[in-house]
């Protein structure tokens, strides 16, 4: 179990990064309007690039550990095997040219804008897509193409909701008229998110209880009880939208939704290294 | 719930019945020789089988004898979910311990260990 912490680690900072990098194109193409700031939308975005660019090369590094323990670190030859010429290599590879693509728009912003963000857009798709490629939605053979599908969707509806949510919060926007476009998003997001993610657990666990006898299933229940409390804190925000005719703050209950968000993050990350029940 | 968003579920459920639920990890199914077996005569070569395609590029087998650790072959496959290796060296009686390291469809790494025992009969 200890070997899969770097993996899980770089995992979670890959979901942390491209659900921000979704967020902020979300953000950039509904919700912006002409008080927010674009000089603190830029940097937000080519630092979730960045560190998504980083998180997936470190991915390769991590991989290379796990498969020939400590003495491959600094082998140039072990990276190379994994990152070139294994199965997961070829898949990995992908990421990184979605990553690579993402980043480089993400500085043609600052040149070109609407085509840094029309490229970015596109980039932050492919790398929703590129993410399942080298995880358990690949051991489904003969139904390769739902199973990826599937977990796009669930990335895509997490960045949707919990990515969009945070970049309205770095971009210090919490009046009426961004919370009544975020709203529709955000369920929009969650409809995703959940039905997706309940479909997987259902094709990934062969009973329900393995949901506490493996340690796939413990850390799935996991990230359902966190889950469950970012649900209750966006029902809670949305109820106090609803009720109160001006936002005057953002609330607790937002900073909580995103460091619960965070903490799903790294349950998602461990359980993508976990093997399947 | 909004009509857009009934159909974005009818279509996840379409999606999910279109998968089928199996144990989609790779499992080792059988080895050669097997598991804690007693051999009169050394064998050519260590098989294992799986229940996917294993990844030849980072898989790894390794025999080790009282000894210490016996050279083997190249790996490669004699069908698609197999991992073979040639023993290359002279074996003597006694227990021996083989070492994989594998990964299948998923990328996990897998690690898991067999042994057997030779005795040349007189």
């Amino acid at each position: 179990m200890f070997s899969l912490v770097p993996e899980a680690a770089v995992r979670t900072i890959v979901y942390l990064s491209v659900m921000l990098l979704t967020g902020t194109c979300t953000y950039r193409w509904l919700l912006l309007e002409k008080k927010d700031s674009l000089k603190r939308l830029h940097r937000l975005v080519l630092s979730a690039s960045f560190s998504l660019f980083a998180a997936i090369l470190m991915r390769a590094w991590a991989h290379t550990y796990v498969a020939f323990g400590t003495d491959a670190l600094f082998s140039w030859e072990s990276i190379q095997i994994v990152a070139t010429k294994s199965r997961w290599g070829e898949r990995w590879q992908w990421q990184l040219w979605a990553a690579s693509a993402s980043l480089i728009a993400s500085i043609l912003i600052y040149f070109r804008p609407r085509t840094g963000w029309l490229f970015l857009t596109a980039g932050a798709l492919c790398v929703c897509v590129s993410l399942p490629l080298t995880g358990h939605a690949m051991a489904h053979e003969g139904s390769r193409f739902a199973t990826v599908t599937l977990q796009a969707l669930h990335i895509m509806g997490a960045s949707l909701w919990l990515g969009t949510l945070a970049v309205a919060v770095v971009q210090r926007r919490n009046d009426l008229s961004v919370l009544e476009r975020f709203y529709p998003l955000a369920f929009t997001g969650t409809i995703l998110l959940v039905t997706s993610g309940l479909t997987m657990a259902y094709l990934y666990l062969p009973s329900l209880d393995t949901l506490w006898t493996s340690a796939y299933g413990k850390v799935l229940t996991l990230k359902l009880f966190v889950l469950t409390g970012i649900l209750t804190c966006g029902f809670l925000n949305w109820r106090r939208f609803r009720s109160i005719v001006k936002v005057t703050h953002g609330g607790h209950w937002v900073t909580i939704e995103l460091t619960l968000a965070t903490l799903v993050l790294a349950a998602t990350g461990l359980l993508s290294e976990l093997p399947n029940p | 719930m909004k009509i857009q968003h009934l159909h974005a579920a009818v279509a996840l459920v379409i999606l999910a019945l279109s998968a089928t639920n199996v144990s989609a990890h790779m499992q080792l199914i059988k080895t050669s020789p097997e598991d804690g077996v007693n051999l009169s005569k050394p064998p050519q070569s260590i098989t294992l089988w799986f229940t996917q395609e294993p990844d030849i590029a980072i898989s790894k087998l390794k025999l080790t004898a009282p000894s210490g650790e016996l050279t083997l072959g190249k790996l490669h496959s004699i069908d698609e979910k197999s991992l073979v290796a040639a023993v290359a060296d002279k074996m003597t009686d006694g227990a021996y311990t083989v070492d994989w390291t594998t990964s299948g469809d998923d990328g996990h790494i897998q690690k898991g260990a067999f042994s057997f025992t030779l005795k040349f009969t007189e």
